[in-house]
């Protein structure tokens, strides 16, 4: 009786056990949402959109490689570094780039990580067209435009490195790990048409609390950046032939064959939205042009300031921006702006600053010809200029003591820029009596306190090829330091060209001749009053003999040379500008860490 | 750790014995970071104040097994066959969290200590808590096990194991296993050979196991939160994670096939095994690198790999006597291994990255080779000044000569950089001209130890071996490449004696005539250190093989008899070396080397690794007699020393041996643990004596049963009487003869008797006639001496139940015991 008594109870107790079998098979981690959850919620979704921020400041990706090393050598930006052929970093401006190159050859480098971002943002996407009610919901709205502008930026930034890339619209599932090269133009469309929608959904600048700061997408830079890719993909290219792209192609300079990128199909319904961004913005630009880049390393100009449509959002603690570009520090400088050399890898050509006019300025913003020593500002030799945009000394609020990160937000678009992309495309369009309207204010703020002379320049312009030759000339003037000029070279099919001028001028820069042939090769230098700078006297025209005894004199400055020595402002290295024909090599290759990864599925083109 | 077992015995033979087990796990991960700290100086939130990290892991895991074992002897009742089935069902529940908290913003004067313990003091600056999906594990297993005649053995299992790191689709996995073997030596026909076949023993098996070693919470895509210090809108931001789920991963499954022979010959003087097996792994589990696609990796089932091998094991115990014997034994393994398939791959390149990128593609996996194939370049020397002619301040590579510039950069061309072959034709060597250089996989492992007693000395020698492994060493390249960092040329294969210079070291100019520059490096064989990439070629992938005698022990027992005058049971002395030498052709420190395991496909990679040491113990065991003291046998280390010996000389004698105390106490439970097995196979031994005993009894109690059965079948006897009559005819007499001799000879048998009568007169009279019948009996046998306690039962029932035949006028008499 009492052995069946066992039985019985032990039999239940196991029956008991395997009831609950299948529940406890079924596990999920409490600490984590599933997309339904997630995407139905305001905050949840905003915080995804800041992975994809997140995403920007990933050790090698926009913070440490691709911002400082995309967009140089053009006409009017080049690399400060060594000419040295087979220097990783030589080699990436020079356009002599290989695919296992040291500096962008890395399993974490801007690629692999564009496309981290890319795919958080296909989820964010995905997840709120099926969960957040965007039709109803204007806060879940802003965030879905929010997240198709990014997307768009950063797939512009894609094709602007690399050409064309695997098209992913939609998150990553069994299938679709290992995608081929797409045409870009499938890129480009689908893109544009995300901005159009993207666009309905954003307020403008500063008029609701998301968009009060520049660290949030709003609706004159989703209107400026339509624009801007808009030029990009109706204008020439390196491109494979049709279906070519992924199979080894050398490609060639050329507008892509598909009317709906057209410029005819393009251009108007850029300018509808460009024009919408200048009559309904709000935005203005900043009257003092050094106050408007003292703000960006002062790591103040994520407030609303009219002129700055979107920051990249480095937090203070990231960012390599000013690391990189800003006025050159050789070593622990006096006043303990760095510990170590920093900045000043690359800068404006030489013969930039004598584009300027003599009342422009941005001229002496743009360009400076000193470092920082030990002892304070000094000459930098006629053949290394810096940016001036870009100071560690105006990093006040928080000083830069070194480390590897500065915390600079780099400007992504200015409203200078929607004003002379309307200008050029109203003028392409229209002719360049309604293209005036947009290119002075950029001219006048530039010549402030001698607004005359604008008025002056801009009224003489009197053809379409004049007009257009203007905007060549003043996107360089204005932009110099943006890096958006090597955009607008190639897309003008003037990369080459352009470069070759330059060449041309800065050897004649160092002979004295051509155009320089009024320069008595000698400069004087003098401290700035309040020590932060230094001022150089001998460049301009009329400029041969020092103001007064205090300033000190550099004998030969300009003519200071010696080509066999490879010293100074030597031949090799003005020619060195680059080493290979850009025209063939306009966008970088996809490199190796990451075609070995793809199990076969991509292919260098262009010859790599 | 806890764990309970209750076994219930429900029936005879049927055991239920329930199981439970909890383990509770806790880890701290504390960290400080100091102000010269590359966190607090670049990292932080508030730079250049200490930071610390609390980090707490717990994981507590709950198991229940159920097991119901039946064991058929009672039912078959035959000692030849012998079947066991045991069915059970277990449940695994297995839950971790994990606490992190980064604090910074301490005072500059905070150390670790106090950082740790005033956490408060700090800013918090990230605080996380992640709750880990429960990692459940629920089985059900079934075994037979058949034995007959302790000849032919048959066994199967069959498991069924459902994981929670899986969908529901793929998350049970069946694991059927069977063995069958065949005790040679039991067999008749081989009673013959048992003087010098003490076992011989032919077994098959075949076997399946499954693996779901992957973490929980790969297979949904789920969003869980991160602090940033990164970003200006906040400090959280969510994502899906850098690893793909996968809702397709299943279980990875391993068939093997076994088939091997134990003997034993000579009376144990040589006993071993040899066995031939065959594993194969099926949907391995790999995290597979998928960068590019917007995510880092994922995990997959992908591909097979197949293992074929053949082992022999071999014990020799040469001479065994009182105070001598001598013990060989070895092992030798031969394996093959191939990956059958990469699931529609054709190959996998990977990286072993001990140079970060520079390097590239380092191994290769393809299907039909084995793992652990090293892909690189073949080394062709150097450059030497006649490939080069120098015009216009730069050398030029003359034609014909292959180009390596593609791979060491083109600024180090120049005589004296190293020199790679061109294996494609193209004149240039770039990355289309790896092959396969080198595998890591050994050919042959094995091990042999000697053991021999003399006379109260005892040594032990092991040894180990591998043959036929390559070895990538990467230390050789980085030590004779400059690449961009300073100090790295620092062996002496690259002294300036014996390597390239291109430097006049008398003007320090650059050598430009390519006459002067031959002459200035003839007698040098090394190439220039002066290279911008590092370089994996077959000048980096060494032989392995090795010889390595891991430990060898000599010890002296001092005699029992002296021992026991001072009341100690055992004293024994000996030194042990371990890692005494290790006889290889390898260049590098050691050739059991694999450094960059983050992935399995990158074995045998010597970077930066750790030498094994070479280590001397010297120690003393010390048993105490059971009278003399409680301890058993406890090991103490005592100093040996004499009185006279100062204190301070004791002292340090103390701290001497001290030192050694921890390396005796791991020996020793190293040599408790052998002595273990070797008890729990001694037990094994005895069971199954204990078994054969327990048959053989059950088959003598048989025996006895049937000889008693067999004896009392034909002791009923009837005893028949005329009609009317209670008198004893000749033949009856005969009969009662017969009783009492029986009963004479079995004094403990007793007798009972039943009358009766057929149905012709009426109840009494009969009733009185069966009486009368039933003492004639009792009275003939008191006669011939039965005494009347030998009668239990005495009964007469008349004509009860009876018939007119004549067959029913008797008296019944029954024996009993």
């Amino acid at each position: 009786m009492k052995k069946i008594f066992t039985l019985i109870i032990s039999v239940a107790a196991i029956c008991a056990s395997l009831a609950s079998c299948d529940a406890i098979l079924d596990q999920e981690s409490p600490s984590t949402f599933g997309d339904q959850i997630v995407f139905s919620n305001y905050d949840l979704t905003e915080y995804n959109i800041f992975g994809v921020l997140h995403s920007f400041g990933e050790t090698n990706n926009y913070r440490g490689r691709f911002l400082p090393w995309y967009g140089f050598n053009t006409d009017i930006e080049w690399y400060n570094g060594t000419y040295k052929p087979g220097d990783g970093r030589y080699d990436i401006a020079a356009y002599n780039i290989a695919s296992n190159n040291s500096q962008l050859n890395l399993a974490n480098g801007p690629y692999n990580m564009m496309y981290s971002g890319i795919e958080r943002s296909n989820l964010i996407i995905e997840g709120l067209r099926n969960y957040g009610n965007t039709d109803t919901d204007a806060g879940m709205a802003y965030l879905l435009g929010e997240t198709l502008t990014l997307r768009a930026m950063i797939y512009y930034d894609l094709i602007k490195a690399w050409g064309d890339v695997p098209a992913r619209f939609s998150s990553v599932n069994g299938e679709s790990i290992y995608v081929k090269k797409a045409n870009r133009d499938v890129i480009f469309k689908q893109i544009l048409s995300d901005l159009e929608e993207a666009i309905g959904y954003l307020p403008y600048p500063n008029t609701t609390k998301a968009v009060q700061t520049n660290d949030r997408v709003n609706k004159v830079f989703a209107e400026g950046l339509y624009a801007r890719i808009a030029l990009a993909a109706s204008g020439y290219a390196l491109r494979p032939d049709d279906g070519g792209e992924g199979t080894g192609d050398l490609g060639t300079v050329r507008l892509s064959n598909d009317p709906e990128l057209s410029k005819s199909n393009l251009y108007p319904k850029a300018l509808a939205f460009l024009k919408d961004a200048i009559n309904n913005g709000g935005c203005s630009l900043t009257s003092d042009y050094e106050a408007y880049w003292k703000r960006q390393s002062n790591l103040s100009n994520l407030p609303f300031d009219g002129e700055t449509l979107y920051v990249i959002p480095f937090s203070d603690n990231r960012g390599r921006w000013n690391f990189t570009f800003a006025v050159k520090a050789n070593g622990a400088s006096i006043n303990g702006y760095t510990i170590a050399s920093r900045g000043g890898d690359a800068g404006p050509v030489p013969t930039m600053w004598f584009e300027y006019d003599a009342d422009d300025q941005r001229r002496d913003v743009t360009c400076v010809n000193y470092s920082w020593g030990k002892n304070g500002p000094e000459v930098a030799g006629i053949g290394s200029w810096y940016f001036g945009k870009y100071r560690f000394e105006w990093m006040t609020s928080q000083p830069y003591t070194g480390g590897n990160d500065d915390g600079v937000k780099p400007v992504v678009m200015r409203y200078s820029d929607v004003l002379l992309m309307a200008a050029e495309i109203e003028n392409e369009l229209n002719g360049p009596a309604g293209a005036k309207q947009y290119l002075l204010p950029v001219r006048e703020r530039a010549f402030a306190g001698h607004e005359d002379k604008a008025e002056e320049y801009v009224a003489a312009i009197s053809s379409k090829e004049a007009m257009f030759d203007a905007i060549v000339k003043e996107r360089a003037l204005e932009f110099c330091g943006e890096f958006l000029r090597k955009g607008d070279l190639i897309r003008w099919n003037m990369l080459k060209s352009k470069m070759d001028e330059t060449i041309g001028k800065m050897m004649d820069l160092r002979d004295l001749s051509g155009e320089y042939s009024y320069l008595t090769g000698n400069i004087w230098h003098l401290l700035s009053d309040d020590e932060q700078s230094l001022r150089i006297y001998g460049l301009g025209k009329g400029e041969t003999a020092a103001p007064d005894a205090s300033w000190e004199v550099e004998e030969g400055y300009v003519t200071k040379y010696d080509d066999a020595k490879k010293t100074g402002f030597f031949a090799e290295k003005i020619q060195g500008l680059y080493y290979v024909n850009p025209d063939s090599r306009q966008f970088w290759p996809i490199f190796d860490d990451t075609i070995s990864n793809s199990q076969g599925n991509l292919v260098n083109d262009y010859g790599y | 750790m806890g764990n309970a077992a209750m076994t219930l015995e429900l029936i005879e033979n049927l055991k239920l014995k329930i199981d439970g087990g909890y383990e509770d796990y806790a880890q701290r991960d504390d960290r400080f970071y100091g102000l010269t700290t590359y966190y607090v100086t670049n990292s932080a939130t508030y730079k250049n104040t200490p930071a610390s990290q609390y980090r707490d892991f717990n994981r507590r895991k709950y198991r229940n097994t159920n097991t119901l074992n039946y064991d058929f002897e009672k039912l078959f009742n035959n000692p030849d066959h012998s079947l066991n089935i045991l069915l059970g069902e277990e449940m695994t529940i297995s839950k971790t969290n994990q606490v992190t908290a980064m604090i910074e913003n301490f005072p500059l004067f905070f150390d670790s200590q106090m950082a740790w313990n005033f956490l408060s003091t700090g800013t918090a600056v990230s605080m996380a808590n992640v709750i880990n999906p429960d990692d459940n594990l629920l089985s059900f297993f079934g075994r037979v096990n058949y034995d007959y005649k302790h000849r032919y053995s048959f066994g199967a299992t069959l498991r069924a194991d459902g994981s929670s790191k899986f969908s529901k689709a793929n998350r049970w996995g069946y694991f059927p296993s069977a063995a069958v073997s065949w005790t040679i030596s039991n067999e008749d026909w081989m009673e013959g050979t048992r003087n010098y076949i003490d076992q011989l023993k032919l077994r098959y098996s075949f076997g399946t196991a499954g693996n779901n070693n992957i973490p929980t919470g790969q297979i949904n895509k789920e969003f869980s939160g991160s602090t940033s210090s990164w970003i200006s809108p906040g400090t959280t931001y969510w994502t899906a994670g850098k690893i793909m789920n996968n809702p397709d991963l299943k279980w990875e499954t391993t068939y093997t096939h076994n088939i091997g022979l134990d003997f034993s010959v000579f009376t144990g003087r040589v006993s071993g095994s040899l066995e031939v097996y065959q594993n194969t792994t099926k949907d391995l589990l790999i995290n597979f690198p998928i960068t590019g696609s917007g995510y880092d990796s994922q995990y997959r089932n992908i591909g097979s790999t197949r293992n074929r091998g053949i082992e022999l094991t071999l014990n020799m115990p040469l001479v065994s006597s009182k105070n001598f014997s001598l013990n060989l034994s070895g092992n030798i393994a031969y394996n093959i291994n191939k990956v059958t398939s990469l699931g529609g791959l054709e190959t996998i390149y990977s990286q072993s990255y001990w140079a970060s990128t520079e390097i590239g593609d380092d191994y290769v996996v393809k299907v039909g080779e084995p793992l652990g194939n090293m892909y690189g370049y073949r080394n062709d020397g150097r450059y030497e000044a006649s490939d080069f002619t120098y015009s216009d301040g730069k050398w030029v590579l003359n034609e014909g000569v292959a180009d390596d510039s593609a791979v060491i950069g083109a600024q180090y061309l120049r005589p004296g950089a190293i020199k790679l072959k061109d294996l494609n034709g193209d004149g240039k060597v770039t990355v289309a001209d790896r092959e396969i250089i080198g595998n890591a996989a050994p050919d042959f492992t094995g091990g042999f130890a000697l053991s021999a007693y003399f006379y109260g000395f005892d040594f032990s020698a092991n040894f180990n071996y591998m043959i036929g492994n390559d070895i990538y060493n990467a230390n050789k390249i980085e030590f004779t490449s400059s690449r961009k960092f300073y100090n790295r040329n620092l062996v002496n294969m690259m002294n300036v004696a014996d390597r390239w210079s291109s430097i006049d070291w008398g003007t320090g100019e650059l050598i430009t005539d390519p006459d002067a520059l031959a002459a200035a490096n003839r007698g040098t064989s090394m190439w220039s250190p002066f290279i911008g990439n590092a370089v994996f070629s077959d000048w980096a992938v060494e032989d392995g093989s090795f010889l390595r005698l891991q430990s060898a022990t000599l010890g002296y027992t001092f005699p029992e008899a002296l021992m026991e005058r001072i009341s100690i049971s055992k004293l024994r002395i000996y030194v042990t070396g371990t890692n005494l030498f290790c006889l290889t052709n390898y260049s590098g420190y050691d050739p059991e080397v694999d450094t960059r395991r983050a992935t399995p496909l990158t074995p045998g990679v010597d970077y930066s690794a750790y030498p094994k040491s070479r280590g001397i113990v010297a120690g003393i065991n010390l048993t105490f007699a059971r009278k003399a003291v409680e301890t058993g046998t406890s090991e103490v280390v005592k100093t040996v020393s004499r009185p006279s010996k100062k204190s301070s000389q004791l002292e340090s004698d103390y701290n001497a041996l001290k030192g050694d105390y921890e390396a005796l106490k791991s020996k020793l439970a190293d040599s408790r643990k052998e002595y273990e097995a070797e008890n729990a196979r001694l037990r094994n031994d005895l069971a199954d004596a204990n078994e054969q005993i327990k048959d053989l009894k059950a088959s003598a109690k048989d025996c006895d049963k049937a000889v008693k059965e067999a004896k009392l079948s034909g002791l009923l006897r009837t005893i028949y009487f005329a009609e009317g009559s209670y008198a004893l005819s000749e033949h009856a007499r005969y009969t009662i003869e017969e009783i009492a001799d029986m009963m004479k000879e079995n004094k403990d048998m007793t007798l009972s008797f039943v009358g009766s009568t057929n149905t012709n007169g009426s109840e009494e009279y009969n009733f009185k006639l069966s009486e009368n019948r039933v003492n004639a009996v009792t009275n003939a046998l008191k006669a011939l001496g039965i005494p009347a306690e030998r009668f239990t039962d005495l009964k007469w029932v008349g004509k009860q139940g009876m018939t007119k035949s004549g067959e029913c006028r008797r008296v019944v008499v029954n024996f009993a015991e």
